[in-house]
Order: C-alpha cells, then structure tokens, then sequence
C-alpha cells in the first residue's frame, strides 16, 4: 500500500470530523435540540431554520462517505497487526461499516425532515426524534470498532509495532466513553438526554477527537508500515483462506 | 527525576529510597485508568446535581436502598484489593502463595456481584426499578456500569491465577500484565469508595 | 536490604487496609446516624473521608506513590479537583 494512500485514507477521518461538526453548527445545533421540546416548538425550529438543516444533512452525509476510507485504513491496520486468521480484522470492517451506516442514517432522515417544515408539528417532531435518536445513541459499531483495533494493537508481537500501546488502551476508553448515550431513549433532560453532559457532550467530544487522533497516529504509521517489507507468503494464505 | 536521585536533601526525606520510580503497569494502562476515572467523576457529578435539585424525591429514594449491603460490598472491594496486593508481591517474588491469594480476591469479586444482585432483585421486588425516578435509572445504571468493570476485573483476576499456578518465572511481558491487573481492580475498588456514600449516604 | 523494603511496604499496605476498613465504619455510622439538620456537614465530611481513602487506594495499592511524579502529579489531581468539585456542586445546587 503506498504511503500516500494510506495519508489520504487518515486525513478523510481528519476531514471527517470538521464536515459533521460544520453540519451541526449549520443547523445551529450546537447545543443540540432539545428533546423536550414541544412538537410546535420543533417545527418552527424547523421552519426558521429549513435551510441550515438541509445544509447539515448534506454535509453529514458526505461526512459518513469520508468515514469510508477511514474504515478501510483501520481494518487493513487490524489485518496487518493480526496475521493470517484474523477474525479481529473482520469485526472491525463490519463495525466500519455499520459506522458509515450509523451516520448516514440520520442524515437522510435530517433532509426529510427539513425539506417540508410546514407539515403537521407532529410528523416534523417525529422525524427529528428518528434523526437524533440513532444519531446520538448508536454506540456499538463504534464500540466494536475501537475495541477490536485495541485488541489488536495490545496483540501486536512485532518488532517495530507501527503504533504505540496507549493507543490501544486509549481504544478501550474511547469505547467505554459511548457507553451512557446507550441510554438516551429513557430521557428528556438530563445528563443521559440527547443534549445532555455524558450522551451528547462526552460521547460528541470523544467522538471528534478520536477521529483527529486516530488520524494523526495513522499518518504516523504510514512511513512505519511503508517500510515493512510485504510478508508475501502471509498473503497468499489470506487468499487461500 | 535524575534530578532526584543527584540531590541528596530530597533522597534523604523519602521514606523509601526508590532508584527506580516506576510507573505501576505500563504507562498506555494510563491513558485507559485515568480516562474511566474522569467518566465515573462525571457521574459523580451527575449524583450530586441531582441531589441538589431534587432533594425530597433523592433522600426518599435512598431510604429504600440498603446501606448494609452497600457496607458489605465496601468490605469485599477492600479485602479483595488487600488480596490482590499480598498476591502481587507473592507472583514477583515467585512464591508459592499467589494463586491462593488470587482465589481469594475473586472470592471477594463474586461476593460483590453477589450482594449486588441480592440488592438489585430485592429492589425489584419492591417495585423500585430504573423507571421509577432518575435517582434509581442513575443508581442502576452507574452501579451497573461498575459491576460491568467488576465482572471484566474477575476475568483478568482469573487469567492471573492460572498463570500464578504455573512455576515458571514471569516473563517481562506478564509481569507487566500482572501489574495491569492489579491497578485496574484497585480502580474498580476506587471508583466503589465515592459510589457507595454518593449514592446511599450524602443526604 | 532489597526483601526488607520489600517487607516494609506490605506491612504499610496492610496498615493502609486497616485504616480504610476503619473509615468505611466510621463513613456508615456518620451516614447512618445523621439527622436532616446536619445535613451539608456530614455530606462534606463523607466526601472528604471518600476521597481520603481513594488516595490511600491510589497511593499505597495501585503505588503510585512511587510512580513518576507527572503520573502522580495526574493522579492526586484527579483526587483534590473531583474532591473540590463535588463539594462545590454539593453547597452551591
């Protein structure tokens, strides 16, 4: 793999996380929507504010494509570290892809949701709790993600490992971080609702500076793994297998 | 710290003259420890804003918790962490005695979730569940999270003790791993310390 | 020498056991026994004594008493600031 792909591969998680915050800030939901708010009070959010979350939908949506490249370079990371059999590795593509799911998702539902605001309050309030329910709450692909590539990284037996082992024990953190939102459906306000301190700030705040680190330590990478020579009897079992 | 070691004012006032600090584990168990530390001081938080802003619906609550098994449960975390000190120091020095020492530490680990499933059921029972108020969601859901650290602690306890049954010496890499072990169950005894008079005592 | 340190910091780490075991008695007896008038000083003086034995935790049993110092520095941080906020948040909401 050369080391510019895998550079262009990281910088989309980079790239990533200033798309999905822009989209947020574009609809103005920075903090977010309440969730106990009153239908009539979401739909003239919705109708003062159509053409911000339309943005937003737009922007996390392409945010979810960027996430793509990223998956990829991190599951090929977990193979890489594994060996031939690597179970690891798959759990952490699925868990990708799940992700590119888990954001994508939300933002289509957003777009609905926008493009006709004069609607009855009701169906614009029931839209909005589809979009920011799964936007906030989906924690596993993200938790099986990080907890496979920090088994991974912890595993790694190689002599010049590409990565350093806090950033396997930071995985498992990160993972444990998305825990609360799990719970946001039980309430309206408080920590645990979708605008509160541990479901939207925590979990937004790790969410974001994971992508950066995660990035950055994957440009880092990119010269280590570069020089490794390519285990081409490894390859081939991978193919036979 | 070389610093330290060249002045010796400040060797001669500590108690243990230690050449080698040494970081307890590896430093990434860090990144890891801390982290989780700083989530559970957020709950913490969370328990103590509650209590301010609904004090009346907090303090009857707690009345229908059970301080003495919370109690109980303070005695387990602290006598298994005791456990895991004492079995520590026996793997290190390659005696014989830290298996034994280990089953005592998971012995204490499956007290705790024992009593804490007694609590749980009986709670149940009398009709106070998560859905109650926020004081119970909070009280299952932060309880939970840290009998879900417990139960992880449990499992790594028992990887220790099949390792402390063999007679071979350590590796350098599972003397780390023993290390790790036994800071990550001092930190689910820790994190117990503040949840327990949190949730059942600060009125 | 080195066994006779060794030997040292156990009999600490018990004697640290001993005390902590104290101070949840005493933490459930003043938890238990106290009346709604008194209410703010037991809650802050239950939260000093907590946060004093999860130092003693850190310090003796995890032993970072003889970690380097920013990790320490990190932890004792942890302690005092969790320890200062809580009690804020307690007076003050």
């Amino acid at each position: 793999m050369s080391r510019m792909i895998q550079i262009a591969c990281a910088s989309c998680g980079i790239l990533f996380v200033f798309v999905l915050f822009g989209g947020i800030i574009a609809a103005g939901w920075i903090p977010p929507i309440p969730p106990s708010e009153n239908a009539t009070e979401v739909a003239r959010y919705y109708a003062t504010h159509a053409n911000g979350i339309r943005t937003m939908a737009v922007l996390v949506m392409f945010g979810a494509g960027l996430t793509i490249p990223f998956a990829a370079l991190m599951a090929t990371h977990v193979r890489r570290m594994e060996g031939p059999f690597a179970p690891l590795f798959a759990v952490n593509l699925i868990a990708g892809g799940a992700g590119v799911v888990a954001i994508f998702m939300p933002a289509m539902l957003l777009g609905a949701a926008a493009y006709r605001p004069e609607r009855m309050p009701e169906l614009t309030q029931a839209l909005n709790d589809l979009a920011w329910v799964p936007f906030i709450m989906n924690g596993p692909p993200a938790i099986a993600q990080a907890v496979s590539f920090g088994v991974a990284v912890l595993g790694d037996k190689s002599d010049r490992p590409a990565f350093p082992r806090w950033l396997g024990f930071y995985n498992f953190w990160v993972a444990f971080c998305f825990l609360p939102a799990c719970i946001l459906v039980y309430f309206k306000t408080g920590p645990f609702a979708w605008n509160g301190l541990l479901s939207f700030w925590l979990a937004a705040t790790v969410f974001g500076t994971y992508f950066v680190i995660m990035g950055v330590m994957f440009i880092k990478a990119a010269r280590v793994v570069e020089s490794d020579p390519v285990p081409d009897p490894r390859h081939g079992e991978l193919v036979a297998a | 710290m070389s610093a330290t070691v060249a002045d010796p004012s400040i060797q001669a006032n500590d108690k243990i003259p230690s050449p080698e600090r040494r970081i307890p584990g590896e430093e990434g168990l860090w990144v890891f420890l801390l982290g989780d530390m700083a989530i559970f001081a957020l709950f913490f938080g969370a328990i103590v804003v509650l209590h301010g802003q609904h004090p009346a619906m907090v303090i009857a609550s707690q009345h229908a918790l059970h301080p003495l098994l919370g109690l109980l449960n303070t005695g387990f975390l602290l006598t298994g962490s005791l456990f895991v000190v004492l079995a520590t120091r026996a793997i290190r020095n390659g005696s014989s005695g830290a298996a034994g020492l280990y089953g005592g530490a998971i012995a204490c680990g499956i007290g705790f979730a024992a009593v804490k499933a007694v609590e749980y059921a009986s709670l149940i029972r009398d009709g106070h569940t998560a859905q109650s108020n926020d004081f119970f969601m909070y009280y299952f859901v932060f309880t939970g999270i840290h009998l879900g650290h417990l139960l992880i602690g449990l499992v790594l306890l028992t990887f220790l003790l099949t390792r402390a049954r063999k007679a071979k010496p350590l590796t350098p890499g599972q003397r780390v791993f023993v290390d790790c072990g036994a800071c990550y169950w001092h930190m689910v005894d820790l994190l117990w310390l503040a949840l327990f008079p949190l949730l059942y005592l600060v009125r | 020498m080195l066994a006779a340190l060794r030997r040292t910091r156990g009999d600490t780490q018990l004697i640290v056991w001993f005390a902590l075991i104290s101070a949840t008695f005493a933490t459930a007896g003043l938890g238990l026994e106290q009346t709604a008038g008194g209410a703010a000083t037991v809650g802050v003086l239950l939260l000093a004594i907590a946060f004093t034995k999860i130092r003693l935790v850190g310090i003796h049993f995890m032993e970072l008493g003889s970690a380097p110092l920013p990790l320490r520095l990190l932890f004792e941080g942890y302690v005092l600031v969790t320890f200062t906020v809580l009690v804020v948040l307690f007076l003050v909401v």
